[in-house]
């Protein structure tokens, strides 16, 4: 059981709501006045159904879109627009294809205006994190996918962000990738803690990274699951009893919030 | 394989053109074959020595004056056609990256840009000529013109086709939209610039042929009237032939030039 006393929010969403016009004319209600905190150092998963709005919040927290009323607060202050302490990794594979991979995780550092070396050492040492020391001159297009998400990794992390959002960014891997790439951000998180919003409609690693799991169904929170396994967690974790457990509880509750939402 | 379908069509108009050799009078004009282009046209050009003062009657062909001839008049050609197309692109670069800042800009101008780049360039020219006169000011504007057009067509696209969620990615990274503009729009079009480039280039050649037709004292495109007037086909099939090879050099070289700046393309 996890103390939940005195951890400071980290993360407020506050009342977001966010509805978008359809072509016809309509209006989708994709998020209908969230509340959540989350707090510091914490790793928390957002999961739910496709079009619950998991993508949106993720996108509403990185300042890339404006919500349509309500706000989020990170470290006391007002998200107004993207900016280098809101780091995101994309679902997609957008690291530059122009660029080196040092080049790549150089570009954060670069746009602060560091001075070359210093720019050069963080991104060397972001490079070792996610282990793609050897790979520094290789370009993109000679990557597999799972190089170019620790390339995004290492480029989000080189501006040392207060927070990490990432958005489903293992789901188009194949399960070992998928495995050692969890892995690979674990240890990592192990050592910065950063505060960290997890997207995923992959239970087993929602469960597997997390101490929290938020599920969001019909643009709320439909319920919140703290993840009962102790730190650090090892691949044996995903074969016991205990995990198994918790991810039938889990499916059972996604499954019967969908009922409800579709009745 | 390839050496095949090039030899194909030569060996269809020698064919064409020994038929009709033996039954139409003067053949050679409508159609001369490969041996009389070889023997009296690329000597020929001699004629057109020292501005044409040799009458072509006297018959005396000197190939080393030949191909004198046609070197000077092959590097007016390029000359024009490099500081042209040169300019043209400059020009419509730039412009094209004025216009790819806002979409309000693309939107007002880009719809004239678009009916003058679909439009028979040809049809421009004697405005050109109204405008300019007859001189090399208006020659080389005309090729500047092409070129222009076509790369801010090409530029326009290009920053158009430019996936947003780069965009996105480096905002989240830190990046102003002006540091967006410099260190991701601009690299991310450069394959699209260089392919607006070759097209450029061979449009290029066109215009320069065309203009130095119509109003050149000298260049390639003249020795094609001269020879025209005259009733030289030969001489005109091997100004076809230099402006092809021409055309082709030029378009491998930079292809060879731009591989270094388009490695990373997958």
């Amino acid at each position: 059981m996890m103390a939940t006393l005195d951890r400071r929010p980290r993360i407020k969403i506050d009342g977001i709501k966010k509805a978008y016009r359809t072509q016809e004319g309509k209006t989708l209600d994709v998020l209908r006045g969230l509340d959540l905190e989350i707090y510091d150092a914490e790793f928390v998963s957002l999961i739910g159904p496709s079009g619950g709005g998991k993508t949106t919040l993720l996108n509403i927290m990185a300042g890339l879109v404006p919500a349509t009323s309500g706000r989020i607060i990170v470290g006391g202050e007002e998200v107004q627009g993207p900016s280098s302490d809101l780091g995101l990794v994309f679902q997609e594979d957008c690291i530059f294809l122009w660029r080196t991979v040092l080049g790549n995780v150089e570009y954060g550092p670069e746009t602060k205006g560091l001075p070359r070396d210093e720019v050069r050492r963080i991104a060397m040492k972001n490079l070792d994190l996610v282990g793609l020391r050897d790979f520094a001159s290789f370009y993109p297009k000679e990557l597999s996918g799972g190089m170019k998400k620790r390339v995004a990794l290492a480029m989000v992390l080189a501006n040392d962000p207060a927070v990490l959002l990432m958005d489903e960014p293992f789901g188009s891997l194949d399960y070992q990738t998928k495995v050692e790439l969890q892995l690979s951000l674990l240890e990592i998180w192990e050592n910065n803690k950063k505060t960290t919003v997890f997207v995923t409609h992959d239970i087993e690693e929602a469960l597997f990274l997390s101490d929290r799991v938020v599920v969001l169904t019909n643009g709320l929170v439909a319920e919140i699951l703290e993840a009962p396994f102790g730190r650090p967690r090892a691949n044996e974790l995903r074969t016991s009893t205990q995990f198994a457990e918790a991810k039938i509880r889990l499916w059972n509750q996604l499954k019967s919030e969908e009922r409800a939402a579709n009745p | 394989m390839r050496m095949l379908g090039l030899a194909l069509p030569l060996v269809v108009w020698d064919l064409l053109a020994h038929y009709l050799a033996s039954n139409t009078k003067g053949a050679s004009i409508i159609l001369p074959t490969i041996e009389q282009v070889v023997r009296e046209g690329i000597p020929g050009f001699s004629a057109f020595w020292q501005g044409g003062g040799r009458s072509v009657a006297t018959g005396q062909s000197n190939i080393v004056e030949s191909l004198q001839v046609l070197a000077l008049h092959s590097a007016i050609s390029s000359a024009r056609l490099l500081v042209g197309v040169l300019l043209g692109i400059l020009v419509g670069i730039g412009i094209g990256l004025i216009m790819g800042w806002s979409r309000r800009l693309r939107s007002i101008f880009y719809p004239a840009i678009e009916v003058i780049r679909i439009s028979p360039l040809l049809a421009f020219m004697p405005l050109f000529i109204l405008w300019f006169g007859g001189s090399e000011t208006s020659r080389i504007f005309y090729i500047l013109f092409g070129a222009a057009i076509v790369m801010i067509a090409y530029t326009n696209n290009a920053i158009e086709n430019v996936h947003p969620m780069y965009v996105q990615f480096a905002r989240t990274l830190g990046a102003s939209r002006t540091r967006v503009y410099q260190t991701v729009v601009l690299p991310a079009i450069v394959p699209e610039l260089v392919a607006g480039i070759r097209v450029a280039i061979g449009l290029g050649w066109a215009l320069t042929l065309g203009a130095e037709f119509m109003t050149a004292q000298a260049g390639l495109g003249r020795l094609m009237l001269l020879a025209e007037i005259w009733g030289l086909t030969d001489r005109i099939i091997v100004i076809a032939f230099l402006f092809m090879a021409y055309a082709f050099v030029l378009d491998q070289l930079f292809v060879g030039l731009s591989r270094r700046v388009t490695r990373w393309k997958p």
